[in-house]
C-alpha cells in the first residue's frame, strides 16, 4: 500500500516536472546543465576558500564557525521544508479518508523531493565540501563529516519547526520535547567543548584536526538519521489544526482594495509562509547571538543573521506565483494592466523576504555592528534570493493543494539556487575584470535576475490563462 | 450479523466560537439512503468529514462498521466522493482508480465495478486524460467510479450532484441505488432537494449543527403538509413566506 502510495506520487511529480521542462526547455536545459557543472566549479572555489583559511583552520573557534554557519543555514531550510510539508489532506480528501497510514502519507510526500534534492545539491555540497576540508587541518575526510553535518540540520530544523507548530495548535507536550532535545544538544556540545554544535561537536574536531574525521563522521551521520526519523514520525503524527475559523483582519467590504494590499494579504495569510518567517526569525537571531557569544568580528554576526533568516523568508516569494495563479481568472480579467499586476507579484516577494531579513540583521548590527559592504552584500543577496525563489515558484508552482507540490518547488529552488550562483560566479569576475565597479556589476546582475523573474512570472501566468 | 454501516451518536464538533454540529444522532442502514440536507454551513460536510476521520469530533461517537471513525478498520470500510475532488492532478483517471483500489486492498471485483460505472457514466477514452486536465464535473464522476466500485460498507458522497451533468446525476442515483441494494450504507449530502426525495429513503435536516426534522421523504412532506420538498425546506426552517420577502426587498436592486 505504502509502495503504490509512493509510486503514484513520485509519478505525479515527476510528470509535474516534465511537463515544466516541456513549459520551458531552454531554462530547464540551462538549469539541468548548470546544475552539472556546479560541482566542478565548487571544487575551485572550496579549495579557494579554504586556502584563505587553511592558516586559522586549527582553531577550534574557527572551526566551530566553520560548522555552525551552514548549519545553521540548513537548519533554517529545513525549518521552511518542514512547515511546507503538506498534511494528509494533500492526498485529497477521497484518498486521505482512505487506509493508508499517515506514516505512508509522509513518506510518499517526502520521497521523490527529497530525491531530487539530493541530485540536484548533494554533488555541489560535497564537492565544496571535500575541497574546502581539503584545505584545512583535518584533510579531504573531514569535508564528508561537514557535508553530512549540513544535511542532519535539515532535519534538526525541521524538528524544531515541527515544535513551533505544534504550540502554535495548542499543543504543548511538544514543544517542551524539544526544548529538552534543544537544551540536551547544547549541553551535549558544551560537554565537548563547542555548546552551538551540540552533537555535531566532533566534525567541528574532525576539520581543525584535533580529532578522527571518523568521530564527526558517525557523529553527523547519526545525528542525521535519528533527527530524519524523528522528524518524519513528529510530521506524521501532527495535531490538527485548531480551528479553521478565525477572526482576520479584513480587508472590509471597501470600493477599491489596492492590488498591492490584496496579493500582501493573500501570501501574508497563508500559514505555511508566516510559519517559515517565524522559523527564519528564529534561526537568523539564533545566528547572530551564536556569533556574538562567540566573539566573532562585525559583520560576521551580521552575515550569518541575514543569510540565514533569507533561507526561510523566500518562501513569499517562492509562493507568490502560485497564489497568483490560483485566482488568475480574476486578475487576468481585471481592469488593471497586466504588467502591474505582475511587478506587484515581484514586489510583494521581494518585501516578503526582505522584511525578516531587516529586522533581524538589524538587531545583528546593533549588537555587533555592520559595514556599508556588508549591507551592499546582503541587499544584493536578498534581492537575487527572491528573484531566484521566484523563478523557482513561477516553474514549479508552490499550490494549495496536491501532495508533496511545495517539497518539488523547494527542490526547483534549490536547483535554480545553485545555477544562477554558478552563472553569476562565472560572469561577475569578468565583468569587474572588464573595469566595471563593483556596484555597477551587482545592478547589473540583480538587473538580469529580476528580469528573468518577471519574465518567468508573466509566462507562467499567460500560460495557465491559456 | 454485520454491524450498522454507520451509527452517529450526540456528536458535536466546534470551530472555535461557532458550532458546526451539536447532539447529532443518525443511523446509516445497511441498504440504505440517506440524505443529509440543510442550509449552506450546517454542518453536512463537517458531519461527512468527521465519519470519513478527516476531522476529529469534540463530543459523540461515530461508529463505521463496527469501529470508530478515524481508525484503520473504520477507514478501509468507507469510500468518499468529495465535494471537490482534489490531489493527484497528473494521475489519468484510469490511474486514479487503479490507485484507489491498491489503497483499499480489492481486487477484480472492483477493476469490474469501475468498468461498468465508467461506462454508464460515459466516461471511457476521458479516464486516460490527466485528472488536472478534466473539467470539474467530469473529474467529481472519475471520483465517483474510484470510491463506488470500492465495494466499502459505507459510501459517502458530498454535494452529491454538484457540477454533474444530469444524465450523470440520473446515473448517479441509479449507482447509489444499485450499491444500497447490495447491502451498503449511503450517506450523503445534498442541496438538489429533487435528487433528494428521489433517492433517498431517509432524509435528515440539518441546521445551525442541528437535527431539525427526519423522516422519509413522503412522511416530511405529509407532516408539513407540503407539496414539494422545498417547501417543506423552508417551513422546517421557519421561513415559508421568503420568496416573498426578497421579492419585497429586491425591488430596491
Amino acid at each position: 500500500m505504502r509502495f503504490e502510495l509512493c509510486r503514484a506520487v513520485a509519478r505525479c511529480q515527476a510528470r509535474r516536472l516534465r511537463a515544466m521542462a516541456a513549459a520551458a526547455p531552454l531554462p530547464a536545459a540551462l538549469v539541468v546543465i548548470l546544475v552539472a557543472l556546479a560541482p566542478l566549479a565548487l571544487v575551485r572555489i572550496g579549495c579557494a576558500v579554504g586556502t584563505e583559511i587553511a592558516a586559522a583552520g586549527s582553531s577550534a573557534d574557527v572551526s566551530t564557525a566553520l560548522v555552525l554557519g551552514p548549519v545553521l543555514a540548513a537548519a533554517a531550510a529545513g525549518a521552511a521544508l518542514a512547515v511546507s510539508l503538506p498534511a494528509r489532506e494533500a492526498l485529497g480528501q477521497q484518498i486521505a479518508a482512505g487506509p493508508c497510514g499517515d506514516l505512508a502519507a509522509v513518506t510518499a510526500s517526502l520521497l521523490f523531493p527529497s530525491l531530487l534534492a539530493m541530485l540536484t545539491l548533494l554533488p555541489s555540497l560535497v564537492s565544496f565540501c571535500l575541497a574546502f576540508a581539503g584545505e584545512l587541518p583535518g584533510g579531504r575526510v573531514a569535508g564528508v563529516a561537514l557535508a553530512l553535518a549540513v544535511v542532519s540540520a535539515l532535519p534538526a530544523g525541521a524538528v524544531v519547526a515541527e515544535g513551533v507548530q505544534a504550540a502554535g495548535r495548542g499543543q504543548w507536550a511538544r514543544p517542551l520535547g524539544v526544548g529538552v532535545g534543544v537544551g540536551a544538544w547544547v549541553a551535549t556540545g558544551a560537554a565537548a567543548g563547542a555548546a552551538p554544535l551540540g552533537m555535531l561537536a566532533p566534525v567541528g574536531r574532525a576539520l581543525a584536526g584535533s580529532g578522527p574525521a571518523w568521530e564527526g563522521i558517525a557523529a553527523a551521520g547519526s545525528t542525521a538519521a535519528g533527527l530524519g526519523f524523528l522528524w518524519i514520525v513528529l510530521a506524521a503524527s501532527r495535531p490538527e489544526r485548531r480551528s479553521p475559523v478565525r477572526r482576520r483582519r479584513s480587508l472590509g467590504l471597501a470600493w477599491r482594495i489596492p492590488v498591492p494590499a490584496a496579493v500582501s494579504s493573500l501570501v501574508v495569510r497563508r500559514d505555511d509562509v508566516r510559519l517559515a518567517n517565524v522559523a527564519a526569525l528564529g534561526f537568523g537571531a539564533v545566528g547572530a547571538l551564536v556569533a556574538v557569544a562567540a566573539g566573532a568580528e562585525a559583520p560576521g554576526p551580521f552575515l550569518l543573521a541575514a543569510t540565514t533568516t533569507l533561507l526561510g523568508s523566500v518562501v513569499g516569494a517562492l509562493a507568490v506565483c502560485g497564489i497568483l495563479s490560483t485566482g488568475y481568472w480574476m486578475w487576468w480579467s481585471s481592469p488593471h494592466g497586466r504588467p502591474s499586476i505582475i511587478a506587484t507579484a515581484w514586489y510583494v516577494g521581494l518585501v516578503g523576504a526582505a522584511v525578516p531579513v531587516a529586522i533581524v540583521a538589524a538587531v545583528a548590527a546593533a549588537g555587533s555592528g555592520a559595514s556599508w559592504r556588508a549591507l551592499e552584500f546582503v541587499a544584493v543577496v536578498v534581492v537575487a534570493g527572491a528573484a531566484v525563489a521566484t523563478i523557482a515558484g513561477s516553474l514549479a508552482l508552490w499550490r494549495g493543494e496536491g501532495v508533496g507540490d511545495q517539497l518539488s518547488s523547494f527542490a526547483v529552488f534549490a536547483a535554480v539556487a545553485v545555477a544562477a550562483s554558478l552563472l553569476m560566479g562565472l560572469v561577475a569576475p569578468r565583468l569587474t575584470s572588464l573595469g566595471l565597479p563593483g556596484p555597477a556589476v551587482a545592478v547589473l546582475v540583480c538587473g538580469a535576475l529580476i528580469s528573468a523573474a518577471l519574465l518567468s512570472l508573466r509566462r507562467r501566468l499567460e500560460s495557465d490563462a491559456q | 450479523m454485520d454491524p450498522v454501516p454507520l451509527a452517529v451518536e450526540g456528536v458535536g464538533k466546534r470551530y472555535g466560537a461557532s458550532v458546526a454540529l451539536a447532539g447529532v444522532d443518525l443511523c446509516v442502514n445497511a441498504g440504505s439512503i440517506v440524505g443529509l440536507v440543510g442550509p449552506n454551513g450546517s454542518g453536512k460536510t463537517t458531519l461527512l468529514r468527521s465519519t470519513a476521520g478527516l476531522i476529529t469530533i469534540d463530543e459523540g461517537a461515530i461508529t463505521v462498521a463496527g469501529a470508530p471513525a478515524g481508525s484503520g478498520a473504520a477507514r478501509a470500510s468507507i469510500a468518499l466522493v468529495p465535494d471537490e475532488p482534489s490531489g493527484f492532478d497528473e494521475l489519468t483517471g484510469a490511474e486514479f482508480i487503479s490507485l484507489t483500489h491498491a489503497l483499499w486492498g480489492v481486487g477484480d471485483e472492483a477493476r469490474e465495478r469501475s468498468l461498468i460505472l465508467a461506462t454508464a457514466f460515459g466516461l471511457g477514452d476521458r479516464l486516460e486524460q490527466r485528472l488536472g486536465t478534466l473539467s470539474r464535473g467530469l473529474r467529481r464522476q472519475a471520483s465517483a467510479v474510484a470510491a463506488l466500485s470500492l465495494g466499502a460498507p459505507l459510501i459517502l458522497v458530498d454535494e452529491a450532484t454538484a457540477t454533474l451533468d444530469p444524465e450523470a446525476v440520473v446515473v448517479l442515483g441509479e449507482a447509489l441505488a444499485a450499491r444500497a441494494a447490495r447491502g451498503c450504507g449511503v450517506l450523503l449530502a445534498t442541496q438538489d432537494l429533487h435528487f433528494a426525495g428521489e433517492v433517498c429513503d431517509e432524509i435528515v435536516l440539518l441546521h445551525r449543527g442541528v437535527v431539525i426534522d427526519r423522516g422519509a421523504p413522503s412522511a416530511l412532506r405529509a407532516r408539513h403538509s407540503a407539496d414539494s420538498l422545498e417547501d417543506v425546506f423552508l417551513a422546517a426552517l421557519g421561513d415559508s413566506r421568503l420568496r416573498s420577502r426578497v421579492r419585497d426587498a429586491f425591488r430596491a436592486l
